[in-house]
């Protein structure tokens, strides 16, 4: 039984070295939370409402891609290349369907209007910022946090609870949450980024394979 | 160290345990390789910290012994090595963890 607990701990830990080591999912959310932020604000530079929705939609669609991308030309020739077996490819697909799903809904919302598709009550003070912050939660907190479980990546169920509590503050700060939130969190995806860069630089593609 | 008594209750002797994978390095090469389906020559060398020419010469004994599969391809022209344990060396990884773990449970306190 401790071996077993061992190799799945070992199986986590290559898990998380090949797929979270680099920062790159911690910029990632931090062009997504910085999008929410500056939307209300390209109004003031002179983009009509029009505008604004396809720079931020652009933006929000573009961000997967760019991680990919990211993902294929800086982090695998530096870390190598990893097949996982069965149970983790078959979680893994799962979750994508489910997160391509939940960026659709998500960016339809951030469009829309969130506040459209709320029923409205009329209500002040703590009950306000108490469904604000249940709106939050549903929306970040419980699909990050479900993503979370099933990538090992508990850093997921932080950024759920930053976008939860942002989205709790914008009826009193407007999208001031998000933009401190993905400061944060940019700012550590940059760090983690160059840290990584510095940690694996390139190698010599003669002399990375050896002499099998 | 070997016992020369006869094998009672089941009890591995320390003989049976394989001295292939017993060896550090190539235990975790092993081992590494054991929890994924199959994994590159640069992705060994960061997760074990070997040095290249220490994992290619571990590689060597395991794929001699039949417990690594080793294919070589071009990739963008450039030389391209994927490792994965054969079925064999699966079993015999398993042998070894079931083996290590009865004895120790049998060491005496």
């Amino acid at each position: 039984m401790l071996q077993d607990i061992n190799l799945k701990e070992l199986e986590a830990k290559v898990w998380k070295s090949c797929c979270f080591r680099d920062g790159l999912m911690e910029i990632f959310f931090g062009v997504l939370f910085m999008v929410i932020f500056t939307r209300p604000y390209l109004g003031d530079l002179g983009f009509s409402a029009t505008w604004e929705r396809v720079v931020s939609i652009s933006i929000m669609l573009i961000a997967p891609f760019a991680y990919i991308i990211a993902r294929k030309y800086i982090t695998l020739p530096r870390l190598g290349m990893v097949n996982f077996s069965g149970e983790r490819i078959s979680k893994r697909r799962k979750l994508l369907v489910f997160l391509l799903t939940f960026q659709i809904i998500g960016t339809l919302l951030f469009v829309y209007g969130l506040q459209n598709l709320i029923p409205s009550f009329e209500l002040s003070g703590t009950a306000l910022y108490l469904k604000r912050l249940g709106v939050g939660l549903f929306l970040w907190g419980l699909p990050l946090s479900l993503v979370a479980y099933f990538l090992n990546f508990r850093r997921f169920v932080v950024f759920g609870l930053l976008g939860a509590f942002s989205e709790s503050l914008y009826d009193y700060y407007g999208s001031v949450g998000f933009g401190i939130a993905g400061c944060v969190i940019l700012i550590t995806g940059i760090v983690l980024f160059v840290q990584f860069i510095k940690d694996y630089p390139l190698q010599d593609n003669e002399m990375s394979e050896g002499s099998i | 160290m070997a016992s020369n008594k006869p094998n009672d209750g089941g009890q591995p002797q320390a003989n049976v345990i394989d001295r292939l994978i017993h060896e550090p390095a190539r235990f975790i090469i092993m081992a590494n390789l054991y929890v994924v389906e199959s994994a590159d020559f640069l992705f060994l060398t960061r997760q074990t910290g070997l040095t290249r020419g220490n994992l290619s010469s571990h590689m060597s004994k395991l794929e001699a012994a039949g417990y690594l599969e080793i294919e070589k391809e071009f990739l963008n022209k450039k030389p391209h090595t994927m490792l994965q344990l054969t079925d064999e060396g699966r079993a015999a990884f398993e042998n070894y963890r079931e083996n290590m773990k009865k004895v120790l449970d049998d060491f005496p306190e």
